[in-house]
Order: C-alpha cells, then sequence, then structure tokens
C-alpha cells in the first residue's frame, strides 16, 4: 500500500471490504466443497478399514489399513467379467451410436437444413425411459435378445440416439463450412466421399463430446441392465456392485469396497479427460 | 445444401438405418404403451382390453397418491435447492479469480458418477450404526435427532431426496456459470461504476439474463425427478412400502415384480404426460417474464 495514490486512499474502505468479501467467497467455496467430497472420500476410507473400525469412531481414519475387502470384492463383482462387459457395451454404443447419428446429422446440417426429421429425432430428448421400457422389453423378449449383449447395445444405442443428432447435427451447422463441401462437390465427389473424407474427419470434437456423454451414460445405466440382464456372464460392473448390497449384508466394507472399485475408472477418466467430459455432460444445455 | 440435394438417394443411406431403429424402438414403443396402459396384461397371455380402468384405479390408490405426491414434493424441493445454491455457487465461483478451475472440476465430481455409486455411498452415510450422519448429530448434543434415517417412515424419503439433489448441484453450476461468463463484461462493470453492489448485480442482472438457461435446469430437474429411480431403489426399495418411492420405482415394481405390466404402462404414461406438461408449463412461464 506503499505507492497508493491520494484519489485511492479514499477507498481504502471499500479495499478492505473487497478483501472481506473475497476472503468469505473462498471460505464458502471451500466449505462447500469439502461438504461436497466428503462421502466420497468417508467410503474410500471405509473400504479401507475393517468391520470392527467400521463400527468403532466413523471420523477415524484406517488404523491400520486393512485391504482385504477389495479381494473379496473383487471376487464378488465378478470383476474380470463385468469390467469387460461394461467396456464392451460402452465402446460398441459409442462406436454404432456416433456412425449413425453423425450420418443423420450431416444429412440434417448440411443436405437437407431445416427438415421436419430433425424436430422428429429431438422429440426423443424429452422422453422419459420408463415410456418405453416395458415395450422394449417385451420386444427384446419376443426377439430372443433378453439376455444377450446385441439386445442391451441396441437399447443403448436407440436411447441414446435424440441426444447425439442434436449435439452433432449443431457442430456440424457451425463447425464445418459450406464452401468446403461445395467445392469438394464440384471436384466430382458425391454425398459419401464428402462425409467419409471431409464431415467425418472434422467433426472430431463434436464426436468426443457427444461420445464422452454416450460412454457416461452406458457405463453408469442401470435400469435397463437391471431389466435385461439376469444372466450373470453379461452383468455391467454397475450392476453388480449394487448386487453387493444383499438384502441382509452387513458387510459395510465390503460394499464401500464395491463403490471404490466402481467409481474409480470413471474419475480417473474426469481427471484425465475433465474438459471434455464437462463438455460431453453438461452438451443439452450449452451451446457451442 | 442445394448442391447435395439432387442425391435423392442420400436420405435412405444417411438418415434410413436411424429413422427405422429410432421410429420402432423409441416411438411406436410409446403407442405400445399407451395400448398397453388400456389393458390388464401379466406379459404372458394375450392382453385384455380394459378402456381408463388402471387410470381410474390408479388415481384412487393411496399408494400411488403418495408416490405422486413424493414425486412433486421432491421436484419442488429440487428446483428450490438446486436452482438457488446452483445460482449461488455459480456466481460466487464466476466472481472468483483464483480457484476458479479448480472448484468447477471438484463442484462437478458427484455429476460423473453413476447414480447407483451416489446412492450406495449414501446407504453407508446414512447407516444409522456406523454412518457419520448420527455420529455428528450426537456430537453436537442433539441426540434426540439421531434416526435410522433409511427405515424411519416419517424421514425416509428425505434420506432418499438428499443424495438425489446432493449429486446434480455441481451439473447446473456449471451450466450457470457458462452462462454467467456469456454475459458481457461490460454490461457487469458499467453497473459497478453506477454503484450497484454485487447483490444488487447478481438480482438485478446476472439472474434476468439467465432466465433462459434457468429455464433449461428447471426442465432437466423435472423430467429427472419423472424418471427418477436408481436412489430410491437402491437405498430402500422405495420402502417401507412407498414411502420413499418416485413414480419410477413404483412403475418398476408394478412391472417388474407384481407382473402387472397393465397398471405398469399407466404410470409410464403419467410419467410421460407430466414431463411433458411441466416442461411445455415453465416454458410459458419464463418466456412470460424474459424480455
Amino acid at each position: 500500500m506503499r505507492h497508493t495514490t491520494p484519489d485511492l486512499l479514499q477507498d481504502r474502505s471499500s479495499i478492505v471490504k473487497q478483501r472481506i468479501g473475497v476472503f468469505f467467497r473462498q471460505l464458502t467455496l471451500a466449505i462447500w466443497c469439502f461438504t461436497t467430497l466428503y462421502p466420497v472420500v468417508w467410503v474410500v476410507l471405509n473400504a479401507f478399514r475393517d468391520n470392527k473400525q467400521i463400527y468403532g469412531n466413523p471420523f477415524a481414519f484406517p488404523n491400520p489399513a486393512i485391504f482385504r475387502n477389495f479381494p473379496k470384492a473383487f471376487s464378488g463383482v465378478h470383476l474380470l467379467t463385468t469390467l469387460t462387459n461394461s467396456i464392451i457395451y460402452g465402446v460398441v454404443t459409442v462406436i454404432v451410436t456416433m456412425l449413425l447419428a453423425a450420418m443423420a446429422a450431416f444429412y440434417l446440417s448440411k443436405i437437407a437444413r431445416g427438415s421436419s426429421l430433425y424436430v422428429y429425432f429431438i422429440i426423443g430428448i424429452m422422453i422419459p425411459i420408463q415410456a418405453i421400457l416395458i415395450p422394449l422389453f417385451i420386444n427384446m423378449r419376443n426377439m430372443h435378445l433378453l439376455n444377450t449383449r446385441l439386445g442391451i447395445i441396441i437399447v443403448y444405442v436407440v436411447i441414446n440416439l435424440s441426444m447425439s443428432i442434436f449435439i452433432l447435427t449443431g457442430f456440424m451447422k457451425n463447425g464445418i463450412p459450406n464452401d468446403l463441401i461445395e467445392a469438394a462437390v464440384i471436384d466430382g465427389c458425391g454425398p459419401l466421399e464428402v462425409f467419409f473424407r471431409i464431415v467425418l474427419p472434422m467433426s472430431q470434437a463434436g464426436i468426443a463430446t457427444a461420445g464422452t456423454l454416450v460412454f457416461l451414460g452406458v457405463w453408469n445405466e442401470f435400469l435397463f441392465a437391471l431389466t435385461m440382464l439376469a444372466a450373470p456372464g453379461l452383468r455391467t460392473l454397475n450392476l453388480s456392485v449394487y448386487m453387493l448390497r444383499g438384502p441382509y449384508s452387513t458387510d459395510q466394507g465390503l460394499m464401500a469396497a464395491g463403490v471404490v472399485i466402481l467409481i474409480t475408472p470413471v474419475i480417473l477418466m474426469y481427471i484425465v479427460f475433465q474438459e471434455q467430459v464437462v463438455k460431453g455432460l453438461t452438451a443439452g444445455a450449452i451451446k457451442g | 445444401m442445394h448442391i447435395l440435394r439432387k442425391y435423392k438417394w442420400a436420405i435412405l443411406v444417411f438418415v434410413g438405418p436411424t429413422l427405422v431403429l429410432y421410429t420402432y424402438f423409441v416411438m411406436v414403443s410409446i403407442f405400445s404403451t399407451l395400448y398397453y396402459s388400456l389393458t390388464t396384461w401379466d406379459a404372458i397371455s394375450k392382453p385384455i382390453f380394459v378402456g381408463f380402468r388402471n387410470y381410474v384405479e390408479a388415481f384412487s390408490n393411496p399408494d400411488f397418491a403418495i408416490v405422486l405426491r413424493n414425486t412433486f414434493v421432491g421436484l419442488a424441493l429440487s428446483l428450490l435447492f438446486q436452482v438457488s445454491f446452483g445460482l449461488i455457487f455459480a456466481y460466487l465461483i464466476y466472481r472468483t479469480l483464483r480457484g476458479f478451475r479448480l472448484y468447477r472440476a471438484l463442484v462437478f465430481l458427484p455429476v460423473v458418477l453413476s447414480q447407483a455409486a451416489v446412492a450406495m455411498m449414501f446407504t453407508l452415510v446414512f447407516n444409522s450404526d456406523v454412518g457419520p450422519i448420527n455420529e455428528i448429530l450426537r456430537l453436537i448434543g442433539l441426540e434426540p435427532l439421531t434416526r435410522n434415517w433409511l427405515s424411519d417412515k416419517e424421514v425416509v424419503f428425505y434420506t432418499v431426496l438428499t443424495p438425489m439433489i446432493y449429486q446434480y448441484i455441481g451439473l447446473y453450476v456449471v451450466i450457470l456459470l457458462a452462462g454467467m461468463q456469456s454475459i458481457s463484461e461490460e454490461i457487469i462493470e458499467s453497473a459497478r461504476i453506477d454503484g450497484a453492489g454485487s447483490f444488487r448485480v447478481f438480482f438485478n442482472i446476472v439472474i434476468p439474463m439467465q432466465l433462459d438457461i434457468i429455464f433449461i435446469c428447471i426442465v432437466m430437474i423435472t423430467t429427472g425427478m419423472f424418471k427418477a429411480f436408481e436412489h430410491s431403489y437402491i437405498m430402500t426399495w422405495g420402502g417401507p412400502g412407498v414411502r420413499s418411492a418416485f413414480l419410477g420405482v413404483y412403475m418398476y415394481f408394478k412391472a417388474f415384480v407384481h407382473a402387472q405390466y397393465g397398471r405398469a404402462s399407466t404410470i409410464a404414461m403419467v410419467i410421460l404426460v407430466a414431463a411433458l406438461i411441466i416442461t411445455m408449463l415453465f416454458r410459458k412461464i419464463v418466456q412470460r417474464f424474459s424480455y
């Protein structure tokens, strides 16, 4: 404050006020972040405590840290099988959905702009999945696709089409210049060549956003997995961790370890691709 | 674009497969649900058409009344807490230079977790023997308030609602924050020069300019509440009875536990219609107040 001009000296009280303001803002945000993270941290700590510790002081750190909850949880959720299933469902759904949605989005944004088909596809965003749950279940049963990988993947693709088309159409409208496509067509490219050589490579950012949303959606999906995947060998990780919560299970450490196994891959993904994940999960609400 | 319009076959190749899948599995399914909702059906024998009997029965059923009330009270509380906390914390982060990215990253964390994982977490947190909630109450001398949070029928609804609200506050913070960042600095600066404090800026500039984004949040919260399933199903199975059930859970039990697919479809139609009506209603309200 040594070099303050007389002019600014008058404002000293307002500077103090501002500092207090900054302090309280930081304090509020810090407290709130702590509250947000505490349940997660508490469960992670519990995964490293045995039942004796868990039934002791709930705030204590694991002392000593116990690791045997994890091997129990690994076998309890059939980690290898269910993790593989979750990855297969996620990756295949993303590939199929992105291809279908990108093709539709290309048509809707570049070939037939303003087509009423766009509205028709977008309506799907507003439809709660319960409104189609029973017919989908019955359909899959009649086609003998209950308890199959193909069946659940078809369901995951169709429930993600609307949102993906919405994101990709918006992206292509603004992100790919019409001149470029026109030039390619004049050079003799047909729609297919334009799509695979120009549109698809240039849509990478949009596809990454929509793909992240779809992958996380499938990874975290519960209701369809619960109704359509009764066979243990086909279950997802998400579903089998829930199944650790048996009606009479009192093994709190085991449940905590299950939760840790389930959330670790997503949190790692979030740490590595933070911007991408935030963009994907808010894509419906935020333009651009 | 006119230059590609001449390729008439393009619609078949680019939109055809999607159109068929989407129409058959999504749009036709809605009409199937509508039809099933007018029948008595166990999904094995043929559906028996009964007209609106399921609807009459549903709306005179005391369980359904509880579930409906849970859904609407849950919606009201979610709107109240998620929108107000969303706005307040978005504004706090928006006004904060140091730690902006860190705060944003931390508050968003629960959003990326699966609802099942969060429900499991809170099953442990609210556990009356080992969870910290009762312990905190004991520590601050509020022993009489300790409960069996997951089975006491007076409080269980709020127990289940807590993680539902908790998990997605961060989502609305980030959405509203993005909206605030799109307000031009000049408007806020000139208001400050005119002597408006943080509160005035918040209420007179930020909120009015955010109405369309607030509307999007309201729609997301509303549709989220009508399809709410995991938290309630995993934490309490909607119980005791249907005390902590929402429409989505009630529908699931009707269909996949009691094999009453007709009645379950009726609930599904209520979910669909309510979500659509409330979305449109809020759109009207917001349009009236935005400028």
